[in-house]
């Protein structure tokens, strides 16, 4: 089993996520659960097979990492759905699952490209996933967010509902959050020594942190108040993107030890 | 302003006057010196805050601003201004020396930072201790999530001055007992340790083009030589590899540079490659602290390089022994720390120069006594994450009855 053989399973498979997504929407849970597991066998025979192959776990190059991802959003998606019935779930993590099979499939090239050692850790993949998840929910939140600010003719009700999916949104967000962070933490005591050193990233990893947890306690303390707590979801958004990327512009990132370039 | 009961207004003023006091502070006094909280001072500072939080909740009848800690109206402003102060140090680079802006670029030694911090754990604990008195088996998600924060956060801080980290370089010749820390001080130990074997393992050899001026690559693309008999793709021309010998020393011909065989310290890595331009075919090689590296020269603009080797691990085998005469072997590597007597140690470096051939070790070994109360705060923060998870619709429930105070 090869890279060459991996769009004859992730192609079925993403067809079968989409459908499942669909149903989901439609609130046609039967369809959606029965098409979104077979996708992921689907897609877990391909790793299985490629496990196999290589005679190791394909865990080592990006490309392979991103294998993960998308099996993982699609299994957190389901997950997520069963839980709470949100119908945008599976909309969501299908998308998310989509945008990383559709990078292994066009950037082949970084199947290849090597793993410094630091990176090579059972908590590379787990830190990694639950970050992007994270990042998947938060970025659904500032959507709605940017919605509800735009729409000036929703009634008072409808206008509350649409918080409350941002609440959610931003609830859950902030569970992975939390536990990536943590397991970042764990694991920067096992490589670097210590598990919280202020580096750059982990500094903008607390703000994002800090600036979620703002808006968790101001729709609290004031429920009926939603402007300003679009805008703290907004500008806790922004605040996440420097986190993310925008950190390589800062002054402050040449010091940082997470400067992988990670493509 | 200052109407009973107080609001969000009211805390961004207490915080913006606490950032003042840490200006004075600052100015007077100089930088927090950390040092002088290690043992016994940060157990005395633990006891004095735990005792303080807990007077400070039995008089939240009398003083108001007591009672205004643990309030939702406290909190959103002490989180604000620590989000200020941790974005004043995610911008401004951080540096161990003097500071050169007023001590903004030592943001951990910063009166204005530490109170910030100070006053979001005070309230914290606030917070902690009013639902622990009325506790009701629904706060669990709470508790672990506050209350973790807390015990991570203040052991994380207390212990800081207790966690010891030295560097020891190891060879194989004699054990080593002694290491040095960041200031150049020595420390001996209570173990030492013997290099017995240390490896590298690299990833395969990488060719790419290059160009023969800059010396940098042309594109992102490169070919990877993991057998006898690679071929590739580069710059429009076909490559293959016709001989690919893992250890080579170069030996000078009448006309060119030829490798052979060779495993001995300091040996390269050589290919030898054919190419889909008539005639232009040689060796390849990264080089090493005793031979340079070798191009394939492939017209006057651009060449064939190989780049320098990539570590994928590398490897410590090596022999602790204790005080009490203890022999112990252990493997130590990037990522798989060993524990003895309370340190952790960590493979950190190698002598880079010689690369695959290096004939030292450098080792990192940090001891923190209060790590596992800080895992305690952490392995409850991430069972609150959790369960903040399963019990994700409570939020809309509580947000309904528009409750105001009381978190």
């Amino acid at each position: 089993m090869t890279w060459n053989e991996y769009i004859f399973f992730a192609m079925p498979a993403a067809a079968l996520w989409l459908i499942g997504a669909w149903a989901g929407w439609k609130q046609k849970p039967l369809w959606a659960y029965v098409s979104t597991v077979i996708g992921i066998l689907v897609f877990s025979a391909f790793i299985l097979l490629m496990w196999i192959s290589l005679e190791r776990p394909p865990l080592r190059t990006m490309g392979e990492t991103r294998l993960w991802y998308s099996f993982f959003i699609a299994i957190v998606g389901l997950l997520v759905y069963a839980r709470w019935h949100y119908r945008w779930m599976l909309s969501f993590s299908s998308l998310m699952a989509l945008i990383f099979i559709c990078v292994n499939l066009l950037k082949p090239e970084i199947h290849n490209k090597t793993l410094m050692p630091v990176l090579q850790s059972p908590w590379f993949s787990p830190h990694v996933i639950v970050y992007m998840f994270c990042y998947a929910l938060f970025g659904a939140a500032t959507v709605v967010a940017i919605y509800l600010m735009i729409k000036k003719h929703l009634s008072s009700l409808q206008r509350q509902k649409t918080m409350y999916t941002c609440d959610n949104l931003i609830s859950v967000g902030l569970s992975f959050m939390t536990i990536g962070m943590l397991m970042g933490a764990l694991w920067a005591k096992e490589a670097w020594g210590h598990y919280w050193a202020w580096d750059p990233k982990e500094t903008w990893a607390a703000i994002t942190w800090f600036a979620y947890l703002v808006y968790l306690h101001f729709r609290r303390l004031r429920p009926a108040h939603l402007k300003p707590a679009l805008w703290i979801a907004i500008i806790a958004f922004l605040l996440l993107q420097i986190c993310w990327w925008g950190i390589n512009f800062l002054p402050s990132a040449h010091t940082s030890v997470h400067t992988y370039n990670m493509s | 302003m200052w109407t009973k009961p107080w609001k969000l207004r009211e805390g961004f003023v207490i915080g913006l006057s606490l950032a003042g006091v840490g200006l004075v502070l600052q100015a007077s006094v100089g930088p927090i010196d950390w040092n002088w909280l290690a043992h016994p001072i940060n157990i005395i500072t633990l006891v004095v805050f735990c005792l303080l939080s807990v007077i400070v909740y039995f008089f939240r009848q009398q003083v108001y601003l007591f009672r205004y800690l643990s309030t939702y109206s406290a909190a959103i402003p002490s989180l604000c201004c620590t989000i200020a102060v941790t974005l004043i140090m995610g911008c401004i680079p951080q540096t161990q020396n003097e500071s050169r802006l007023w001590g903004i670029d030592r943001m951990l030694c910063f009166w204005p930072f530490v109170l910030t911090y100070i006053m979001l754990t005070l309230i914290l604990a606030q917070v902690v201790i009013k639902r622990l008195v009325r506790f009701h088996l629904s706060d669990i998600p709470f508790m672990l999530n506050h209350a973790g924060l807390l015990i991570a956060m203040v052991c994380a801080t207390l212990g800081s001055a207790d966690m010891q980290r030295v560097r020891m370089t190891i060879l194989d010749a004699y054990p080593e007992w002694r290491a040095v820390d960041e200031d150049n001080g020595i420390h001996d130990l209570p173990f030492s340790i013997r290099l017995k074997k240390f490896t590298i393992e690299e990833y395969p050899p990488q060719l790419v083009v290059t160009d023969n001026e800059t010396g940098r690559p042309m594109t992102d693309e490169f070919i990877v030589i993991d057998s006898n008999s690679s071929v590739g793709h580069l710059n429009n021309l076909d490559f293959m590899v016709d001989q690919y010998l893992e250890y080579a020393s170069p030996r000078l011909t009448e006309t060119d540079v030829d490798y052979h065989s060779w495993k001995l310290s300091g040996a390269v890595t050589a290919v030898r490659v054919k190419t889909s331009l008539d005639g232009i075919e040689g060796w390849v090689s990264s080089g090493s602290y005793l031979f340079p590296a070798q191009t394939l020269k492939l017209n006057g603009e651009v060449s064939l390089t190989m780049l320098p080797r990539e570590p994928k691990s590398y490897v410590s085998e090596v022999e602790i022994t204790t005080r009490s005469g203890k022999d112990t072997l252990a493997t130590i590597e990037v990522n798989k720390p060993v524990t003895v007597d309370g340190w952790k140690i960590y493979q950190l470096d190698y002598d880079q120069s010689k690369g695959r051939w290096s004939e030292v070790s450098v080792l990192e070994l940090v001891r923190d006594p209060w790590l596992i109360f800080v895992y305690i705060g952490i392995g409850m923060m991430v069972v609150g994450a959790l369960t903040m998870m399963m019990t994700n619709n409570r939020i809309n429930r509580h947000l309904q009855p528009l409750k105001r105070e009381a978190p």
